[in-house]
């Protein structure tokens, strides 16, 4: 990877040949001596036949993404950026033309600074002038930069160069946005946001040329469907102010791309709560991250609790015990996230934490915090602690502003200030204020995002004097600056100044009780099959295979699409699991043992009608929902015999029913073929019989299975 | 970009703060801290200092806390290149020169250090320790050095490598005027060859000159004998 100085990426679709190859021409001659690859990426042209080679023999890179029809310019530049391997980048399109020379300078100047991006002015080339022609040297560049009139200085689609790791920094184009118009734009400003000036370049000698054909934003507008992709795209512009985006799935994501986010969790002898805490990190709704576990010189089954994870996010690095401050600040030395989510042993997150805190950095912040709820072992009583805005006052003067464990901030912050060493304990307040002072902004993200446990062996209850020592001390060296009206005033209305608003107990209270412990509540689960967006494990088809399937939405009148699974006293263990794979696609009702108290509903499925056509639309869901229901739904037919073709045979009459699964099954006796179909409808024997009629059972061995049964 | 200066805040700490605009990248630290105050003077030193702290992050117009002679706005445009930059508040009125003729050496994050030989009867010098805030608070200040806390420091660690140095330089600057100071002197390897040349042109713009630690030291050693 990164051995080429530059990959210049074209996204299109439906373009002639032509054009396409005369974009290639010329992209290559403007890269001079500089080594380079020219990608084009094909975002699911309608006729493709024969591109490839031809594409290839001009000296480029084809990618291909089959698509659902829908344009995205975005996806289509994603898609390219995903193979490129050059240390800059460069995005264009097929109808743009550069002048000899203009690369090299590109190059140039982004490896002198490298804090920045480059943009260049169009300029437009009148009807008549084609790639052939000046491929063909029918005019000299002067002459077409005479000839050629200049655009505006805004809308920069044209072509954007920037760095590798700022792209990285981005995670691409947003992937949300339709067509295109606006995706450019937004990109720079996501680029501003990530610490890179735009710098327009407009040197002699380096132009960029736009060759005539009928406005495409035009057509766009055309359609209703183009009109509410320009509109989503504005809307997006406008008002999501982050710099990374396609946060829960960066569909096409580098493969060296390091993740968004390192969560630090370090440790001493904290086993049996260690599980919970990384189990809680892994369901995150944004999964790019790495887990960083930093275990101080545990003496207890530490190390096998980790490694007991098969995920390849989790790291584990055992030190000889050195203290948390020493175990964080490794952790920070070896993180490779743009960000750090500080996380405690005996906590666990709430499943959007990094998400909500993520999109709280705008506005120039540095990280994010949020509020979190604190629960007593033993009872699972709640305090929620909405956390108050981060100022120097509100940390010297009003309590609760933050929990460490709830801070997500830039790593290079942490490498520039790192927790103080030599403080056995309260470190974390200590570095709070050292943040603050060094000018750290951090947002509250106005969400509850942790389960903190109240227990015996914290340290606040086993080392009070200590923690309180640190904390004065930090506090006496932080005031330094501040006279005595300062801090009269520092003191005045702290309640009203430091509030941060955050959802109401009751409505956060439904939240976070399926995460108390499992002496004080059960749960049974309603899973959405067909919501998972992860790969599922084996744990997980146990466990919903443990559960009571019904189909609620039919394509049709043939096939079942999406179904509900409910699993009765599921564990906080396997709770995280299915959050893992299925992310919001659960409902889960939450029992007290105790009390006898319910919370939640998995009465009713929580997605609207509107949800359920949505996923009907997406043929990706569409496969993941019809997989499930393999293990899940309440009874199947099922043909099984030796030879695969009387199998096949017997398809049509199965499929009567709903989607068919074939199996090859490998028994004591020899192999086996089987086709399973589940039966969608109330009345199941009579749909058994009425298949059993239409199929020949001389070659073949006809069963049903009830519901509940696991795997055919 | 737009600078502010905002003077004394509610902590007792002095502050320049950056807002980005069109062009401009979002400043890794939006606001730079001194952890006392100073004598200012002139526009051009407030305004030269507010420059260096978020030099990396300027593109296109930049407006300074105070108006500035127009030998500095183009020095600015000179360094920034070749970025464009256009200063937009310029003052074109002749103003006059800070007043002083001693050294002012940048000392980065030292205790000890070995300030500037002082004489009798000749211009006082100075050594500047800028410490890191993020390990000290407030300051300590002496006839021959001054000791300040500023996150300077941090976003020296923070920025680009290239620039590091400025901010520190940024810390100096600001009071060079309460010590009559003319001349800033930086250690012999605070920035390369390339960096000087581009700072040079900035100090002297805003009517300071610029040495070498060693060329400070050789000319006091040699003009004192």
């Amino acid at each position: 990877m990164n051995d080429l100085d530059i990959s210049v990426v074209i996204g299109y679709k439906d373009w002639g040949k032509d054009r396409l190859l005369g974009a290639i021409t010329s992209t290559r001659g403007a890269l001079g001596d500089l080594t380079g690859e020219i990608i084009v990426s094909d975002y699911g042209s309608v006729e493709y036949a024969g591109y490839r080679s031809a594409i290839e023999e001009a000296g480029a890179v084809y990618v291909r993404t089959e698509t659902n029809g829908v344009w995205s310019r975005s996806r289509a530049l994603n898609a390219g950026l995903q193979h490129a391997t050059g240390r800059v980048l460069v995005t264009t399109d097929a109808d743009m033309v550069f002048s000899p020379g203009t690369f090299p300078l590109v190059f140039e100047r982004l490896t002198h600074d490298p804090q920045q991006f480059l943009l260049m002015q169009c300029n437009d080339l009148p009807e008549g002038i084609d790639h052939d022609a000046i491929e063909r040297g029918r005019y000299s560049w002067p002459e077409l930069s005479r000839i050629a009139t200049q655009r505006p200085r805004w809308g920069m689609g044209g072509m954007i160069a920037f760095s590798r790791e700022a792209y990285f920094g981005t995670r691409g184009l947003d992937e949300r946005m339709e067509i295109y118009g606006g995706e450019d734009i937004d990109f720079a400003h996501r680029l501003q946001r990530l610490g890179l000036k735009l710098t327009w370049l407009a040197e002699p000698g380096a132009e960029m040329f736009h060759v005539w054909h009928p406005s495409s934003r035009a057509s766009a507008n055309e359609t209703e469907a183009g009109r509410a992709a320009i509109e989503l795209n504005r809307q997006i512009h406008l008002h999501d102010k982050t710099a990374a985006r396609n946060l829960a799935n960066w569909q096409f994501a580098p493969q060296d791309a390091p993740p968004l986010v390192s969560v630090v969790i370090s440790t001493h002898n904290r086993a049996a709560y260690l599980g919970y805490a990384i189990r809680s990190v892994l369901a995150q709704s944004m999964p790019d991250l790495e887990l960083i576990v930093v275990d101080d010189g545990s003496t207890d089954d530490t190390r096998a609790v980790v490694e007991g994870f098969d995920d390849p996010r989790v790291r584990y690095v055992h030190q000889q015990q050195s203290g948390i401050a020493a175990a964080r600040n490794h952790a920070t030395s070896i993180a490779r996230g743009k960000y750090i989510a500080v996380m405690d042993d005996d906590d666990l997150m709430l499943p959007t934490r990094l998400e909500v805190s993520l999109d709280a950095i705008v506005e120039g912040a540095n990280g994010a915090y949020g509020g979190w709820a604190i629960f007593r072992e033993g009872d699972g009583s709640i305090t929620l602690e909405p956390g108050k805005k981060l100022s120097l006052e509100a940390l010297l003067f009003n309590g609760a502003v933050l929990t460490h464990a709830t801070i997500l901030i830039e790593r290079r912050w942490l490498l520039a200030v790192p927790y103080d060493e030599t403080l056995r304990s309260g470190s974390d307040y200590n570095l709070a204020v050292r943040l603050v002072r060094s000018g750290a902004r951090l947002n509250h993200c106005g969400q509850y995002v942790l389960m903190r446990r109240l227990h015996d062996d914290q340290i606040t209850a086993t080392d009070p004097n200590i923690q309180k020592t640190s904390a004065l001390v930090t506090g006496f060296w932080a005031r330094a600056t501040m006279i005595n009206s300062d801090i009269v005033a520092a003191r005045r209305d702290r309640s009203t100044l430091d509030q941060a608003e955050t959802p109401p107990f009751a409505q956060v209270e439904r939240r976070v009780v399926e995460y108390l412990p499992d002496d004080v509540v059960s749960r049974r689960v309603l899973v959405h099959l067909g919501a998972g967006t992860r790969p599922r494990s084996d744990q997980v088809a146990a466990i919903l295979a443990r559960g009571r399937g019904r189909v609620i939405s039919r394509a049709g009148a043939d096939v079942a699409v999406a179904a509900d699974c409910e699993v009765p006293d599921v564990t906080l263990d396997e709770l995280l699991q299915l959050r893992e794979v299925f992310g919001s696609g659960l409902a889960v009702e939450t029992t007290f043992r105790d009390s006898g108290r319910v919370i939640g509903d998995v009465g009713l499925s929580s997605l609207a009608e509107s949800d359920w056509r949505d996923l009907l639309a997406d043929d990706a869901t569409r496969t993941a929902a019809v997989d499930d229901l393999r293990l899940a739904l309440a009874a199947c037919a099922v043909v099984v015999a030796r030879d695969r073709a009387a199998v096949a045979a017997a398809v049509p009459a199965l499929s009567t029913l709903g989607p068919v699964f074939e199996y090859e099954i490998d028994s004591s006796d020899g192999k086996q073929f089987a086709a399973v179909s589940p039966m969608l409808g109330d009345d199941v024997e009579s749909l058994a019989l009425e298949t059993r009629r239409n199929i020949d059972l001389g070659e073949v061995e006809f069963v049903t299975i009830s519901g509940g049964e696991g795997p055919a | 970009m737009r600078i502010h200066w905002n003077g004394r805040g509610a902590t007792g700490r002095f502050s320049i703060a950056a807002e980005p605009e069109a062009y401009d990248a979002t400043p890794a630290v939006s606001d730079f801290f001194v952890d006392r105050d100073m004598l200012l003077l002139s526009d051009d030193v407030l305004s030269l200092a507010a420059f260096l702290a978020f030099a990396p992050y300027c593109s296109g117009s930049l407006t300074l806390p105070r108006s500035v002679s127009p030998e500095l706005a183009q020095a600015i445009t000179e360094f920034q290149a070749p970025a464009w930059v256009r200063v937009a508040n310029v003052d074109m009125e002749p103003r006059r020169a800070p007043q002083g003729s001693g050294m002012a050496l940048v000392v980065d994050d030292s205790l000890t250090f070995e300030p500037l030989p002082n004489t009798w009867g000749r211009a006082r010098n100075l050594a500047v320790g800028v410490l890191d805030s993020a390990s000290w608070a407030g300051d300590l200040v002496g006839t021959d050095r001054l000791l300040v806390a500023s996150n300077a420091h941090l976003i020296s660690q923070i920025g680009p490598a290239s620039h590091a140095y400025l901010p520190l330089v940024a810390t100096a600057m600001l009071f060079m005027e309460s010590y009559n100071c003319s001349t800033l002197v930086l250690p012999d390897d605070a920035v390369d060859a390339a960096m000087w040349d581009r700072l040079a042109g900035l100090v002297k713009a805003a009517k300071f000159a610029l040495l070498r630690e060693s060329e400070a030291r050789a000319f006091l050693a040699a003009t004192t004998s």
